[in-house]
């Protein structure tokens, strides 16, 4: 909290701050003057009706079914009435008694009786005419907060003298009493009634259901994850705890017997102080070393122990602890008030006031359980309640909101920043795909400069250098030229689309050699299978290796094998395609040691297509090669 | 093959003119076709415009067109040949038979292509089997025209309601089994001999299938540019 560092003072801070002061002030005494219009409305105005201050007073241990003889003689007592002394024993009974004259133009048909504590019954001449709560049993229907109107009963009223007697059950450690009470006409008692009713009844119902929906509303919020904020769950449960507290003053007829139900309700309201000042300090950021803190653990861990301990002591802890949490009210108010300075903002001094407001309508509830207030009083800080939630409400969701607009903001620069990267991404992939392309450009480019430096450019170099020889011959020349030539369809053959068909690749070389087998007088046998697949690897590059093997494996034949007949079958075996050619030729006796250039040529290009070559070859007998392409060769 | 066998019963030498621009070429082809008794050389243009003079006068039985002419590409005599003399073969003269060539020329009407390394014999060969009415194919040009059959295929199903009004040429487009068996036997390798010798039946009629191959190519190629107008709202069927 930034306590020494205040910003200076500025001025339109200063008006602003001046300006939600009137406001809430004028708020303030806005909602006083509805509250207290509707408490005025609460006493009967019939100028007929009586009120009754004054009656025969007697205690009685047990429960009687009749007025006692002795309450005629008994002392008169003002009322209201309220009685403490028994708090501490097993309760008892109140007898309250007085007289009233009827007369037919007073019209006295009802009795309102504002307040009572807790359980009584109604006696008019003797005869019970009504009863509110248990009179025996441990059990108590919690009537305290109820107003009631009882109608007199034109048969038992005399004319003249009547005598009416409550008889008022006193719980152990409850207050005990009973109101003024009035007679006069229905009509009238029952709009006062109704006024009071409104008051301490319908209110309370309204406001509890409007925090409890607060409470509701918060946890969808953060149910639905959209906040993290400890703060909002905070605040919802003090909702929560609010609507609990208030069962205290809505439940007639509690789940649970007397003692525990005054233990819930009780340590409710303690909870409740305790978790809102937990929630202002966090919301001021009270360093957690601080005082406060320790105070607030003190008082948290207290008075669980104390409620677990003895229940009776529930009624007088809500007086002790109460006064406690006014205090630390007080010290919030203090820190929210600087705690807004500091921020110049306007949120913490709306709380501020807020609790500020609700303390004194604490104060004035204290002072009432206490004894000081008369007991026909009004329980008033529920009131507050509703003011007190709209403005955390407000302010916390206005955080949020801001909190969330901020992330929205984050979001979008995230995405803005996103869509830049994903832009430079794809700019430096088509950069690195127009790099790959070169490359594959400059690898096939150096490849066909390979292939025409090593084919037909040595060709043409070599006839060239014959032809400048001085002993060339025509034939030789020729020679050289045409394999130079041939070398050359090789290479463009090998660059025509056939899609990995090797048997397409193998005809079209028999397409080219076909006119020199048959100068030569060679038969060609031509043989494929049926079911040859593609090759996959066979791109122009591995068909210029094909096309260069068949070619020499024929050029060989040509020159050396004398032969009369060739023939080439392509077969399929588990794992490879089969080229096999074979000559009736005169066959050569192979050197193991030195195999010859030729072929050494031949195993090299076979092995960079991933295969092998075999040839078999002996005098007199042909010869036989055996090229074999694996089907699943990765280059 | 069947021209040699075909060459003792036809007595009336083959009128042929040639287009082409290149001297060296030139001179070798007139000098082969001079040597034939079979042939007669009608003319020779080394532009496209001397071919068009040229056939104004003469009606040759074989016109040989290089496509790379200085004034425009052999294609277009080939184009006109086919559409306004049909009984004129067209052979191209290509340096390597390789597929852009030649199937090109093949959709333009031509009946084959010769190499211009071929020996004179070959040359000479050549003219005469596509003078009686022969189509000369390579494996490479069988491999392309597959290709073009199972793309047509595929385009066919693509368009299969917009192609109804040309149905007509659809029908004649269409390839038969046989000649389907036909082209995939020259992709791999086998000659009209072998082939005819595979599917009992005379080279002939090998070559009457390929022949008839070209000439659906040639009609695909020109009912796909009336569809492709068509398409464009540039004809009216």
């Amino acid at each position: 909290m930034a306590r020494a560092d205040a910003p200076p003072a500025n001025p339109s801070w200063l008006k602003r701050l001046g300006l939600f002061y009137v406001c809430a002030i004028l708020i303030a005494l806005a909602g006083a003057s509805i509250l207290f219009y509707q408490i005025s409305k609460a006493t009967p105005t019939d100028p007929s009706a009586i009120e009754i201050k004054v009656a025969r007073f007697s205690e009685q241990t047990t429960y009687k079914t009749r007025p006692p003889k002795s309450l005629e003689q008994a002392l008169r007592v003002q009322l209201p009435h309220r009685i403490d002394q028994m708090l501490s024993t097993p309760g008892g009974f109140y007898w309250y008694e007085f007289d009233f004259t009827a007369q037919p133009e007073n019209r006295l048909e009802a009795l309102y009786i504002p307040r009572f504590a807790m359980n009584a019954e109604v006696y008019l001449n003797g005869q019970r005419i009504a009863f509110f709560g248990p009179m025996t049993g441990d059990f108590a229907e919690r009537n305290w907060n109820r107003p009631q109107i009882v109608n007199l009963g034109p048969n038992l009223l005399q004319s003249g003298q009547n005598t009416v007697a409550i008889q008022v059950r006193a719980f152990p450690d409850y207050l005990a009493g009973l109101s003024t009470v009035w007679l006069g006409s229905d009509e009238n008692l029952r709009e006062a009634y109704r006024a009071r009713y409104e008051v301490q009844v319908t209110s309370v119902y309204l406001s509890t259901a409007f925090v409890l929906g607060a409470g509701i509303v918060l946890t969808i919020l953060i149910g639905m994850g959209k906040s993290r904020s400890g703060l909002l769950m905070l605040l919802a449960s003090t909702c929560f705890l609010w609507g609990v507290r208030n069962l205290a003053f809505l439940t007639t007829v509690p789940p649970f017997e007397h003692g525990t139900w005054i233990q819930i309700t009780q340590g409710g309201l303690l909870l409740f102080a305790s978790l809102m000042v937990l929630l202002i300090l966090l919301y001021c950021q009270v360093p957690r070393k601080r005082l406060e803190w320790k105070i607030w653990w003190i008082y948290s861990l207290s008075f669980p122990v104390l409620l677990i301990i003895n229940e009776n002591w529930a009624l007088r802890l809500v007086a002790y602890y109460g006064v406690l949490g006014l205090c630390m009210y007080t010290w919030n108010v203090y820190l929210l008030v600087l705690y807004g300075n500091s921020k110049q903002s306007l949120a913490p001094h709306a709380f501020g006031f807020g609790l500020l407001c609700f303390m004194a309508l604490s104060v004035s509830d204290l002072l009432f359980l206490a004894g000081i207030l008369p007991f026909d009083g009004y329980f008033l800080n529920q009131y507050m309640g509703i003011a007190m939630f709209l403005a955390m409400s407000y302010f916390l969701i206005d955080r949020y909101s801001n909190l969330l607009k901020e992330s929205d903001r984050f979001n979008e620069t995230l995405q803005m920043r996103l869509m830049e990267r994903e832009a430079e991404l794809a700019e430096q992939y088509q950069r690195l795909q127009k790099i790959d392309e070169d490359k594959v450009k400059m690898a096939e480019r150096q490849r066909l400069m390979a292939d025409m430096h090593d084919g037909l450019g040595a060709h043409l170099v070599a006839a060239i250098h014959h032809l400048q020889s001085s002993n060339f011959n025509r034939r030789n020349t020729l020679n050289l030229l045409e394999s130079g030539l041939r070398d050359l369809q090789l290479t463009i053959d090998s660059l025509e689309p056939i899609e990995q068909d090797l048997t397409t690749l193998l005809g079209a070389f028999r397409y080219r050699i076909a006119d020199s087998m048959r100068s030569a007088g060679i038969r060609l046998h031509w043989a494929i299978d049926d079911d040859i697949p593609a090759i996959p690897y066979l791109d122009a590059r591995n068909c210029l290796h094909v096309l260069r093997i068949v070619q020499e494996i024929f050029t060989n034949i040509l020159k050396h094998a004398q032969a009369s007949e060739v023939s080439l079958v392509v077969s399929r075996g588990p794992k490879y395609v089969g080229v096999q050619i074979q000559d009736n030729g005169v066959g050569f006796e192979v050197d193991a040691q030195h195999p010859g250039r030729g072929l050494n040529n031949l195993n090299q290009r076979a092995a960079s297509l991933g295969g092998s070559i075999d040839m078999s070859t002996a005098t007199g007998r042909g010869t036989r090669y055996l090229l074999k392409l694996p089907l699943n060769f990765q280059t | 093959m069947n021209a040699r066998d075909l060459d003792q019963f036809e007595s009336k030498p083959f009128g042929v003119i040639l287009v082409e621009d290149e001297p060296a070429t030139l001179d070798h082809l007139v000098r082969v076709i001079e040597s034939s008794s079979r042939l007669k050389l009608l003319g020779v243009a080394s532009t496209v415009q001397d071919a068009y003079s040229l056939l104004f006068m003469t009606s040759p039985k074989v016109a040989l067109i290089d496509l790379g002419l200085p004034d425009s590409s052999g294609i277009e005599v080939i184009e006109w040949l086919s559409k306004n003399k049909p009984e004129t073969e067209c052979l191209v003269i290509t340096a390597f038979g390789d597929e852009d060539h030649v199937v090109r020329s093949l959709e333009a009407g031509a009946s084959g292509y010769l190499l211009k390394d071929y020996s004179n014999d070959e040359l000479i060969e050549h003219i005469l089997e596509v003078a009686n009415g022969g189509s000369p194919i390579s494996p490479l040009i069988a491999r392309q025209l597959l290709f073009k059959i199972q793309h047509e295929k595929v385009m066919e199903n693509h368009h299969l309601q917009a192609k109804a009004d040309l149905d007509e040429t659809r029908k004649a487009c269409s390839i038969t089994d046989r000649e389907l068996t036909v082209i995939q036997q020259v992709a791999r390798g086998f000659t009209a001999q072998e082939i005819a010798g595979q599917m009992g039946i005379s080279t002939h009629t090998v070559a009457t299938h390929v022949k008839r191959l070209y000439k659906k190519l040639h009609v695909h190629s020109r009912s796909e540019a009336v569809y492709e107008a068509t398409m464009l709202g540039l004809l009216d069927l």
